[in-house]
């Protein structure tokens, strides 16, 4: 697949299309594949297409795609995750290329399209075992049970935000935790600036969150983070029919806008 | 401290325009209710942020209470329905993470509901005092006080 890439990529700059194509290129290991961001057909030939290749380089868009045109070596995930990031107005949709891979049977298949457009009603992918079980055994649990879990769970933070910075999502110039006039989130690693934290981090990611996993995979602590997208996602797919990076590119992102008929069941029956 | 006793600390965020307005005619007008409520009034029901709730807990507040302008009266023309998508979505998450749904209300009070804001503090004072104080927010607090009230490890 790797050789097919290449070409795409090489006509995508020969052609003056775009002025990087962003993708991969082989790292100290084989199974670590590193980004490579490549300017002229000749850099183009560096790129590979393995089964390694887990996504995440949507990440690049708002450096990359914010002025000039570039295409991303894309999983399903990152091109959701463009589509929210031209949604939320962070780059234009004609900037933005796609070369669309995916996972199967062990290698790697390149997608037809090229056009963020083109990509409409793609879903959140099937969570693994792992979260699917732990949201079930939540959803059984008492709520003291449930804190309790967490507890454990954001006990465990070392406030490193790994999860932030592979978040394809997290583009904040300056994050809400780094933030002290106010001090919203207490820095320590402790209880509760770590709950507070851990709270926030899912909950800005409530509508636009893709679902990749990188969050999960690069938390050194093991800290289970999917089940909390995962709910959110699931609350937000029931009660509002919505599934982010599945619309329009140019509808408003889910909590830029709202219908009357949103659902109003909270509110206090009196 | 016995049940008896306890009478909760709740906090409301309450939006300029309407309820606090409401709030406000309930005092003119002379309706008792439980002085359990401290009242922070923003704009807009539009700009009180979850970080204001988890602040308002973290803080020592055994509930919050949050109430804006009915649909349709908002004085921004549609503040109170972003803020009603986001609570929607907030109220479930922070059911998910095992805080009882009796310390986070969401109301809609208009600035003629005097009686309405009375019933409402009413009802979740009652509600709130059955539950007890919060200890989740307090037992993870990394900062104790000590006496004359200067922050220690």
């Amino acid at each position: 697949m790797s050789e097919a890439l290449r070409q795409k990529a090489a006509a995508l700059i020969g052609s003056s299309a775009v002025r990087v194509v962003v993708g991969y290129r082989e790292g100290r290991r084989p199974d670590l594949p590193v980004p490579h961001f490549a300017h002229s057909v000749g850099e183009a030939s560096q790129f590979i297409l393995t089964r390694h290749c887990r996504g995440g380089l949507a990440f690049f868009a708002r450096r990359e795609a914010a002025k000039a045109p570039a295409a991303f070596v894309s999983t399903a995930e990152d091109v959701r995750a463009l589509r929210i990031l031209v949604q939320e107005k962070q780059v234009p949709a004609e900037n933005v290329r796609v070369i669309a891979f995916e996972h199967r049977g062990g290698g790697v298949t390149i997608l037809p399209g090229e056009r963020l457009e083109e990509f409409a009603g793609l879903r959140a992918p099937v969570p693994d075992e792992s979260t699917s079980d732990t949201l079930a055994r939540l959803r059984a649990m008492t709520p003291a049970q449930r804190w309790r879990f967490w507890r454990r769970e954001f006990d465990k933070c070392v406030r490193c935000y790994a999860c932030r910075q592979a978040c394809p999502m997290c583009y904040c110039e300056e994050c809400i935790a780094e933030k002290n006039l106010p001090q919203w989130i207490e820095v320590s690693p402790r209880a509760r600036g770590n709950f507070a934290w851990n709270l926030i981090r899912a909950w800005h990611l409530a509508g636009r969150c893709v679902e990749c996993g990188a969050c999960e995979r690069a938390c050194p602590q093991g800290i289970r983070l999917m089940p909390l997208n995962r709910m959110l996602a699931d609350e937000i797919a029931s009660a509002f029919g919505y599934s982010p990076g599945a619309g329009s590119v140019e509808e408003a992102a889910f909590f830029a806008t709202f219908k009357d008929s949103d659902s109003e069941d909270f509110i206090l029956k009196k | 401290m016995a049940r008896k006793d306890f009478t909760p600390r709740i906090t409301a965020f309450v939006c300029n325009w309407c309820t606090y307005a409401g709030a406000d005619l309930a005092g003119t007008t002379r309706l008792k209710y439980p002085a359990s409520v401290r009242v922070i009034r923003v704009p807009c029901s539009g700009r009180i942020d979850p970080l204001f709730i988890l602040k308002a807990f973290e803080k020592g507040a055994d509930a919050v209470l949050v109430s804006g302008c009915h649909p349709g009266d908002c004085h921004y023309i549609s503040g109170n329905y972003y803020a009603r998508r986001r609570w929607a979505v907030f109220a479930k998450y922070l059911e998910f993470l095992g805080l009882s749904p009796d310390r986070l209300f969401f109301t809609w009070v208009s600035a003629s509901e005097a009686r309405k804001w009375a019933d409402v503090v009413e009802e979740i004072t009652g509600r709130v005092k059955k539950a007890g104080p919060l200890r989740d927010f307090a037992e993870m607090s990394p900062v104790r006080l000590i006496e004359g009230g200067t922050r220690n490890e």
